[in-house]
């Protein structure tokens, strides 16, 4: 089956994205930050005047663009995990209440998750920035803002259905308190959709850290960050192609496959397909 | 809704007894039970003055179609949900006032099982956790005493021991139902409220969910609490039957009378309804008629005067009353204590 | 003797197109005579349901590509015959009511638009008179008013009449009923089936009637087959299949129905529970649950004719020819 063979590609790759992030940067032969003006825009090894001391070519501070990209990526997955798990753990703690609680607190919860989905990214880390200058901190405040509401908007409607489920009454009827039937019975019920909403997001973080830093409010240089590095290399897109298109294409493959993982995880997890009588 | 208020008003008196002669004392009863739901439009009564006991080793049986308030009632019985009139009684106790140990003590007591065994067991649990969950919800025994009621619970209802390390999703409906009976066991209860559990089931799952249930009340001496729509399986399971229409009590009495001989016409239309499987059965002198009306605007009088064969004039006007009569309970202007009139 | 209406040989419906694939339906044979009400009556997963969308061709594409055998309606092959042809056999001549009403009906257009539409392709042609007339005749009131309501303002025993108009309203040969009163409440379901009898008799209809109710069979049907497994197990005259059923399912099942006249101590079961498609045992499907089981039942059962239209297929029929006679 294609589909089949297109997700385990890209769980492959997402597996290789981790490992890079988080062991690649020991087996570095160069320093991401030290550049050597010699070696100023050296092209990839493949091409006519590429050299094998760097694989990938150099930018134009002589730095190496492997060792960047490696770098790159344990700056992309560490905001990812940060954003999600903050996002996440508000986002899924507020819209479970609401579900679960309804009436005002439901009604005022909602109105917040709209806002948070009409605040503007980019010109809200631009202004952030602006007031308390670019850091990693920035990005995942401006980022956790924004994403929190599609969990709260997922775990409200989730926890909606779940708590009609009569396994919910019947621990009522048990006498378990409403922490009790939070923990044991509506958030193991609901995390398989969070699950999904996280793994879409993996793209979604990726993109907008990426978008953030090339517009210089995000990763503060000389750290590399795959967003960073295509904003720098765009001056010599012509002569020197690879300074961007190489950080550019790495966020294009990783992106794409966190996508298809995303796409055949909901088709696993879709409620009402098994085990359900007729 | 233009009937004289008066129509509305007559109730029986507070101290018409519940029953002829409960056999000893409630384990839960409900005096003059109400449940109105505020709707658009107005207040919707799902249940009305709702008085009847289950006391131990009885088994009673409440029948009525869709909509006529057997699911409040469940619900009120399971302080799931409060009422606006009346009360739910434990031991002699109101629900709502029961705090700490005498709550846990009417939790323990009273157990339900539900129709839908696919929405009754949380599919992430294994069954050991959905069954023990009563039993860990009080914490009063160690973990090995609570692994070997499970497994005596499960033998209970004809299942093996190594069922407890399953998921629900490895287990047919059937299956499933009698897992939910074995968690309604585990607490060691006094009373159990079977809500439909065995409409959901396939008909040679059904005899045997019966049987199991039947067996329950009999070597346990266990009070049963039977909600159905079908006077068939309330003959088979219970000792006496409490019809309800439009959440009201119509008719009550021995579940062996009330399928033979009933009082109330909506009992008979019921009972005609009751399909036999025998082709050869005689045709019934009283066919079901007409719709079930809006319960957001009820008829005035009788309740069911819209839909009865033997309707008057009186019973498009007054409320009957539920009058005891030497057969049980009936709310009906056409039924005497002698029989009909 | 006249010949069958519709008429099944040899129906297998496999779960795709290999030969080896697990199937739903097992060599299934069944006539209906004109007029003639059949009950198909059997558990979840006997294949009752499958077996009446295979008549329309209704099946999913899996299912179809899974079909082998012979469906004769007035003696041309359905699984055989062009689209366009099947097209105007469904609806004309045979047509279909299911459990579900409101999946049967369009939300969003009027009762009057759904039953004017079914009746200009019967080709009447005073649409408005004719959808009052069909209203009134499935007892619906005050008709002029309701072809303007929408099914969602109706009470599901009146969905399942409109259905119903909608269904007869090409006058068709055939109704086939899928457990169309299930999700109806008693008292509503003996008037629904009241009804049912009525348009029968006016219309002069054969029914294929699926439900799981023996209740159901025994009021409104003239021949019932039980199935079990994908298979039919016991065909005969409603009233013999009752008194005197012969297959150990049959007896067992008709054994273990509660009734309103009378309470036994406990009532009979059959241990254990259908099996799920794709698990079906070898030879006769019931033999695992069957108290007459022998050695020989792991073997295809011999089909066997006790009296005149009441077959069964059993290594052990409760009942032996010999001792009617």
């Amino acid at each position: 089956m294609p589909r089949d063979l297109s997700f385990k590609c890209a769980l492959g790759l997402l597996i290789l994205f981790a490992i890079v992030a988080l062991i690649g940067p020991f087996f570095l032969e160069h320093d991401p930050l030290r550049g050597s003006l010699r070696a100023r825009l050296d092209p990839p090894a493949w091409a006519p005047e590429g050299s094998a001391t760097h694989l990938l070519g150099t930018d134009r501070l002589g730095r190496d663009v492997l060792a960047r990209i490696v770098q790159g990526a344990r700056i992309s997955l560490a905001v990812c995990v940060v954003v999600i798990a903050i996002a996440g753990t508000i986002g899924t703690a507020l819209g479970t209440l609401s579900g679960y609680v309804g009436g005002w607190l439901d009604r005022v919860l909602m109105r917040l998750v709209d806002l948070a989905l009409s605040l503007p990214v980019i010109l809200l880390a631009l202004l952030f920035a602006a007031v308390v200058g670019p850091s990693f901190l920035n990005i995942v405040i401006v980022i956790s803002l924004v994403l929190w509401s599609q969990y709260a908007r997922m775990s409200r409607g989730e926890t909606l259905r779940v708590k009609n489920e009569d396994y919910v009454d019947l621990a009522r009827t048990s006498g378990l308190g409403h922490a009790a039937i939070i923990f044991r019975h509506v958030l193991p019920n609901i995390a398989p959709s969070l699950i999904v909403v996280a793994t879409l997001q993996v793209g979604v973080v990726i993109i907008l850290e990426a978008s953030l830093s090339f517009l210089g409010v995000g990763v503060p240089p000389p750290n590399p960050s795959w967003g960073g590095m295509v904003a720098e290399g765009r001056s010599y897109i012509v002569s020197a192609w690879w300074v961007s298109a190489l950080p550019g294409l790495a966020i294009v493959l990783v992106v794409m496959a966190v996508n298809v993982v995303g796409d055949a995880l909901t088709d696993r997890i879709n409620p009402g397909l098994k085990g359900r009588g007729a | 809704m233009k009937s004289p208020d008066r129509a509305l008003r007559v109730v029986p008196s507070p101290e018409t007894p519940p029953r002829a002669a409960p056999a000893g004392p409630a384990i839960l009863e409900t005096r003059r039970l109400g449940r109105a739901f505020k709707v658009r439009g107005g207040l919707l009564h799902a249940l009305s003055e709702v008085t009847l006991a289950c006391t131990p080793g009885t088994s009673l049986g409440i029948v009525g179609e869709s909509g006529c308030g057997k699911t409040t009632l469940n619900r009120l019985l399971l302080a799931l949900d409060q009422p606006t009139s009346g009360a739910v009684m434990f031991k002699g106790k109101d629900l709502s006032d029961l705090r700490g140990a005498e709550r846990r003590a009417y939790r323990r007591a009273v157990q339900p099982v539900f129709q839908n065994p696919y929405s009754s067991l949380s599919p992430r649990m294994k069954v050991r956790r959905i069954i023990a969950e009563p039993l860990s919800a009080s914490g009063e025994m160690t973990r090995s005493e609570v692994d070997a009621r499970v497994i005596e619970v499960l033998e209970q209802v004809g299942l093996s021991a190594d069922v407890a390390n399953r998921l629900p999703s490895e287990f047919s409906g059937g299956q499933r139902q009698r897992i939910a009976i074995a968690r309604a066991l585990a607490s060691r209860p006094e009373l159990l409220l079977l809500d439909e559990p065995v409409s959901s089931q396939d008909i040679s799952i059904q005899a045997q969910i019966l049987n199991i249930l039947k067996d329950l009340q009999e070597d346990y001496g266990l009070a049963t609490l039977f909600v159905s729509h079908d006077l068939a399986t309330v003959r088979f399971m219970c000792d006496e039957v409490v019809v309800i229409y439009l959440g009201q009590v119509v008719e009550r009495g021995p579940a062996a009378r009330i399928c033979t001989r009933p009082d109330h016409p909506y009992t008979a239309a019921l009972l005609a309804a009751a399909l036999p499987a025998d082709p050869a059965a005689p045709p019934t002198a009283t066919p079901p008629m007409g719709e079930l009306p809006s319960p957001l605007n009820p008829p005035s009088g009788c309740a069911y005067h819209t839909r009865c064969p033997f309707a008057q004039e009186v019973c498009k006007r007054d409320r009957p009353t539920l009058k005891e009569t030497p057969r049980g309970q009936v709310a009906c202007h056409r039924v005497t204590a002698e029989g009909w009139t | 003797m006249t010949d069958p209406l519709l008429s099944i040989r040899g129906l297998t419906v496999r779960v795709g197109k290999r030969s080896d694939a697990p199937s739903i339906l097992d060599e299934v044979s069944l006539d209906l005579m004109p007029g003639e009400t059949l009950g198909l009556v059997g558990e979840s997963g006997s294949g009752k349901s499958t077996l009446g969308m295979s008549v329309l061709r209704l099946t999913s594409p899996t299912l179809t590509a899974g079909t082998s055998g012979r469906i004769a309606w007035k003696g041309q092959d359905i699984l055989t015959m062009p689209n366009r042809k099947l097209r105007h056999i469904r609806g004309e001549e045979i047509s279909m009511i299911l459990q579900d009403p409101m999946a049967s009906l369009n939300p969003v257009q009027s009762i009057g638009t759904q039953l004017k539409e079914a009746l200009r392709r019967g080709g009447k042609r005073n649409l408005s008179a004719a959808a009052e007339a069909a209203l009134a005749e499935v007892n619906i009131p005050s008709p002029a008013e309701r072809l303007r309501a929408f099914p969602h303002q109706m009470s599901g025993g009146m969905r399942q009449r409109i259905v119903s108009a909608i269904g007869l309203a090409q006058d068709p040969e055939l109704l086939i009923c899928d457990e169309p009163t299930t999700a109806l409440d008693a008292t509503i379901q003996y008037q629904f089936l009241e009804l049912l009898k009525a348009l029968r008799a006016a219309h002069h209809m054969a029914m294929l009637f699926i439900t799981h109710d023996f209740g159901v069979v025994a009021r409104i049907c003239d021949r019932v087959a039980v199935m079990y497994a994908g298979r039919i197990v016991e065909t005969g005259p409603v009233a013999e299949i009752f008194s005197r059923p012969a297959h150990p399912y049959t007896k067992a099942l008709l054994a273990s129905v509660p009734s309103t006249s009378h309470a036994p101590h406990r009532l009979p079961v059959i241990e254990g529970a259908p099996p799920a498609v794709g698990h079906r045992p070898q030879g006769c499907p019931f033999h695992p649950r069957c108290a007459a089981a022998s050695a020989h039942c792991r073997h295809a059962p011999p089909r066997t004719e006790l009296r005149p239209g009441h077959t069964l297929n059993c290594w052990h029929p409760q009942e032996h020819p010999h001792e009617i006679a």
